[in-house]
């Protein structure tokens, strides 16, 4: 089994390095410094995605090895943790952003914010999930009965209790994370925003690589979003299902419950949908192509003497 | 219309002056309007490749010439002055040198020399005595 996830996990890293070098060869880069420019961006990007994927094979491998059993809380917070080491990892390329070369240097006095060469979409579904996450997280918590288990009152008083849930023994450390990648994926945006624009192109084609730096980062950070959430929801979903269907010893008298049931089975077959979203978003090319170097040339420009 | 400025790392005036100059320049053309809001000092900074100190210091000097104003989350704006009666002669007059200048074919540079001479000369003859 695990073999066959590593080595979807190797196809999928394989797929994602491949179109990252299919897009650098595709740039029409209007000169040296754009194609020195487009060429960090995707070593960064390369370079990050491996981090991303190192992590999720870590854990899957440590699951499979038994290095992790019984640590259920440290590879709950895993995909958040390789979504960091993403990242970061894009943050450091940002930061080291070839500059400016030459004696004599130019920059547009225009503001760039960070909303402006952000996918608004993108954004948009990426925070929603991130919410998504938060707020699924606390009503698990809120509807376990103890720190990872869930119970049900039977009719003649005693209860029925099931684990694991994802209460707040898983819940917390999720919340934690949660809130380290979006504080990261926040400043790394902040830092593209910033870096330093290419020399001799135009605005518009250097607002469009900032925008593919970002979507870079916003696909990364909403694909480990969502596979928290999936695998909080498939968690959650999967023991309230049991709970539902009772005690399969026949120690405790539990009739079935159908709308436990169902709430378990909407919860998992939700929490596939949203894994599936998230592996979507994140590989699925965008229509947005470089501007044409024809139309480099600024229609008009002024600077001081 | 995208406004640049430029900066020299070979000339002999300094790199604060040199960014300082040529903003206080495009407020006055009337090119940054008031309200315009300028770059981070940190993004221009990392645009022309040189320290963020640099342009701090450059917009400290555009504020204490109130060119620009600083507000904490906003940013920093250019207050550009009205453009009065009293300034409209000396404008004019400047507008003249610099088509004449072109005209000449005369640099930027010794058109600006041109000008600081003249003002040189013209505080020398007129500027009032100091009080002893």
């Amino acid at each position: 089994m695990s073999a066959v996830l590593i080595g979807l996990s190797l196809l999928i890293v394989g797929g994602a390095l491949g179109l990252l070098w299919w897009d650098q060869r595709r740039t029409v880069a209007p000169n040296d410094a754009a194609r020195r420019a487009v060429r960090h961006a995707a070593y960064t990007s390369a370079v990050a995605v491996a981090c991303l994927a190192g992590g999720l094979l870590a854990s899957v491998g440590g699951q499979d090895s038994g290095v992790l059993t019984g640590m259920g809380r440290l590879v709950a917070v895993v995909p958040a943790a390789a979504g960091a080491l993403f990242i970061v990892a894009h943050a450091i390329g940002d930061l080291t952003w070839p500059g400016p070369q030459g004696r004599q240097r130019e920059a547009d006095l225009e503001v760039r914010t960070v909303s402006e060469v952000t996918p608004t979409r993108l954004a948009r579904w990426t925070w929603t999930m991130g919410t998504l996450l938060v707020v699924a997280t606390v009503a698990f918590g809120l509807a376990a009965s103890g720190p990872r288990t869930l119970s049900r009152v039977l009719e003649d008083g005693q209860t029925y209790t099931l684990g694991s849930f994802p209460g707040w023994w898983f819940g917390v450390p999720v919340l934690l994370s949660t809130i380290v990648v979006a504080l990261a994926c926040a400043a790394t945006l902040w830092i593209i925003a910033a870096r330093p624009a290419v020399t001799g192109t135009s605005a518009d084609w250097d607002r469009w690589l900032r925008r593919r730096s970002a979507r870079r980062v916003l696909r990364g950070s909403q694909l480990v979003a969502c596979m928290t959430l999936a695998g909080m929801s498939l968690f959650a979903g999967t023991t309230v299902r049991s709970l539902g269907l009772g005690d399969p010893s026949g120690y405790l008298a539990t009739p079935v419950i159908p709308g436990y049931v169902v709430v378990g089975n909407i919860i998992s077959w939700l929490a596939l949908a949203i894994l599936a979203a998230g592996i979507l978003v994140a590989l699925v090319p965008v229509r947005d192509h470089a501007p044409d170097p024809e139309a480099l040339v600024p229609s008009a420009e002024r600077v001081a003497p | 219309m995208s406004v640049h400025v430029r900066i020299d790392l070979d000339s002999p005036i300094p790199q604060y002056e040199q960014v300082r100059a040529q903003i206080a320049a495009l407020v006055s053309a009337g090119d940054l309007d008031d309200g315009n809001r300028l770059p981070t000092v940190r993004a221009l900074a990392n645009d022309l490749g040189i320290a963020p100190g640099t342009i701090a210091r450059a917009y400290q000097e555009l504020e204490a010439a109130g060119l620009v104003v600083s507000r904490r989350r906003i940013g920093t704006l250019v207050t550009a002055p009205p453009r009065t009666l009293v300034t409209k002669a000396p404008r004019d007059a400047a507008a003249h040198l610099a088509a004449l200048a072109r005209v000449q074919g005369l640099t930027d540079q010794e058109a600006h020399d041109l000008l600081a001479a003249a003002l040189l000369q013209h505080g020398r003859t007129t500027q009032p005595e100091v009080a002893q």
